[in-house]
């Protein structure tokens, strides 16, 4: 009968979660960083540049939107590689961890029964929702950054007839980590009102019907209003090239959407019943 | 010391019931035995207890200390052993106790881990996923026991497991309470509560009905004899001429078991118009009078 009932932050808990989800971090950024220098080695080379972006003018207007949409230049190199950051299977990457790891984490170690053990000990229920918001953040944020080093890699294994403005690329991946990051935020609400299927199925709804409207928001002028309402608007816009601006309005608007979704999932956790 | 208070606890899920009312305390030191059948509430008041669960109305104090929903409360002087105890599949049992107990503030119970393995005859490094029924749920044991706690809570912690090792559990809880832990014993296996419980609550449908010494409950239930005749003597009437409060458990060609409420008296003047060869007294179990008050309780016989 020693037993210390100091209430500290769990970090075995959380390095243990950092473990177990680490793997799965590790083969979605090999494939986001191998993506980007694929993409960068398709585009260096000037002949088959010319003969894609010939393709690309053919193409109907809403699978360019699929490829990018406005914040594609197709005459340009940086336009070009910028396919890579919003490509529908590197979305597709951020939002496999983004929805995958707080659905995970919450709702399944819940439906596991093991989260029943973990808040038997010295762990609050704020200390797990922590733990899952933290790891859902670091590891998109560590994302972000493993695509941006692609670029920077790529950029130095071939050589581009004009200059690639790396910075322009690093506010881009930060933008885009901000889009998954708020993923990431609604997967963690969803976590934390339902049962795994079901806040992993809200969250992916979510972010198809999201995608759909951008599509066709992009694709059919007279929906540009719909625009503004997915969050997609919010990423990749056209002056982090053209002026080397950070889109700070853009970002805000991202960073309100994961704080509230983030705030709200957590009292809703703090509140609900366990086990699920 | 009150070591566990319940006080007016009521749990409502939606439109169904969980419990509702309870109240009771457990003194430092005390095995107390809480039973019910399935569905009967034992579960949600332990909920309520490690703070699962938030309690519609009333609370509920460990060790002095008001239980907060989610704020894990006293739970480093706790060990607890839910009812289906599951833990992370692919890991050894060893690296998963020693988790939870590091998150528990006790990092130095490998010891008394391992003491308590060879007691229970457990490998602990095998994964879970290798581990029969009976041997995770002797890693529960471990996980509720390895760090010594002050309380301990424990719902259905026999369930699976062979009657041998039931026995090293029945020791360890007695070490336990020994050792100055208080326990609350949530079971269906009546005779292990018998055997190890001082006091017992029980509980039906979310409602405490009785809550006295193991003892008293025992008295409380219906007595029994057994009769045997003397060889052919003609005991045919025996059963037609049944006085009301008298019941047949079994009937044979020459003896005869009965239970009764109340004294002796009625049963013996009924039998004495028979030619009695001896007469015994089986004792009247835990089990027997859960069984009677339960159906006394619903109904059937009232």
């Amino acid at each position: 009968m020693r037993n210390n009932n100091h209430l500290s932050f769990p970090w075995p808990l959380l390095s243990f979660w950092v473990r177990r989800i680490l793997i799965a971090w590790f083969l979605i950024a090999f494939w986001i960083f191998l993506f980007q220098i694929i993409v960068c080695g398709i585009v260096h080379d000037n002949e088959k540049v010319k003969a894609f972006l010939q393709y690309i003018e053919v193409l109907p207007a809403f699978v360019k939107a699929l490829l990018g949409g406005e914040a594609l230049q197709f005459g340009n190199i940086a336009g070009l590689i910028a396919i890579g950051y919003q490509e529908p299977f590197i979305l597709l990457l951020f939002m496999l961890f983004a929805v995958g790891v707080p659905t995970a984490l919450l709702a399944g170690e819940a439906q596991k029964g093991n989260m029943e053990l973990i808040l038997s000990r010295q762990v609050t229920k704020t200390h797990v929702y922590i733990c899952t918001a933290l790891i859902t953040v670091t590891g998109m944020a560590a994302l972000v950054l493993v695509m941006f080093m692609g670029t920077v890699v790529a950029t130095n294994l071939y050589e581009f007839d004009q200059k690639v403005p790396l910075y322009s690329f690093f506010i881009l991946a930060i933008n885009g980590g901000f889009l998954a990051s708020t993923a990431g935020g609604i997967a963690l609400l969803s976590a934390a009102c339902f049962q795994r299927t079901t806040a992993v199925s809200l969250t992916i709804a979510f972010l198809v019907i999201n995608y759909i409207v951008n599509i066709v928001a992009t694709w059919w002028p007279s929906m540009k209003w719909l625009y503004p309402a997915t969050i997609f608007c919010y990423v990749g816009d056209p002056k982090i090239f053209t002026e080397t601006a950070w889109p700070l309005a853009d970002m805000g608007v991202l960073a309100t959407l994961l704080i509230t979704s983030t705030i709200l999932g957590g009292i809703i956790w703090q509140r609900r019943d366990l086990p699920l | 010391m009150k070591a566990i208070e319940i006080n007016s606890l009521t749990k409502v899920y939606g439109k169904s019931r969980g419990v509702e009312n309870l109240s009771f305390d457990i003194t430092s030191g005390e095995i107390f035995g809480y039973l019910g059948p399935n569905g009967s509430g034992k579960t949600t008041t332990i909920r309520c207890l490690m703070g699962l669960l938030r309690p519609t109305t009333g609370y509920c104090n460990i060790l002095s200390k008001r239980i907060m929903h989610g704020r894990a409360t006293q739970h480093a002087r706790i060990g607890y052993l839910p009812g289906d105890f599951r833990i992370w599949p692919g890991r050894t049992a060893r690296k998963s106790l020693d988790l939870m107990a590091r998150l528990g503030n006790s990092d130095n119970v490998s010891e008394r881990r391992n003491e308590l393995a060879d007691r229970l005859d457990l490998d602990l490094d095998r994964k879970i996923s290798a581990l029969s029924k009976g041997n995770r749920q002797k890693a529960g044991i471990i996980f509720a026991f390895q760090h010594q706690p002050e309380v301990l809570i424990l719902d259905e912690p026999t369930i699976g497991i062979d009657p041998l090792i039931r026995q090293v559990v029945m020791e360890l809880i007695r070490e336990a309470a020994h050792d100055g832990a208080t326990v609350l014993l949530s079971s269906h296996d009546l005779s292990e509560v018998a055997a190890v419980c001082e006091r017992a609550a029980i509980l039906r449908e979310g409602r405490l009905v009785e809550l006295s010494s193991i003892s008293k409950i025992v008295q409380q239930g219906q007595r029994q004899l057994k009769v045997w005749f003397i060889k052919d003597s003609n005991i045919d009437d025996v059963t037609k001429e049944l006085p009301d409060g008298i019941r047949i458990i079994q009937h044979d060609s020459n003896s005869l078991h009965i239970s009764y409420n109340g004294t002796s008296d009625k049963a013996l003047k009924w039998l004495a118009k028979f030619p009695v060869d001896r007469i015994t007294t089986p004792e009247t179990s835990l089990e027997n009078a859960f069984i009677q008050y339960y159906q006394k309780e619903g109904g059937h016989e009232k």
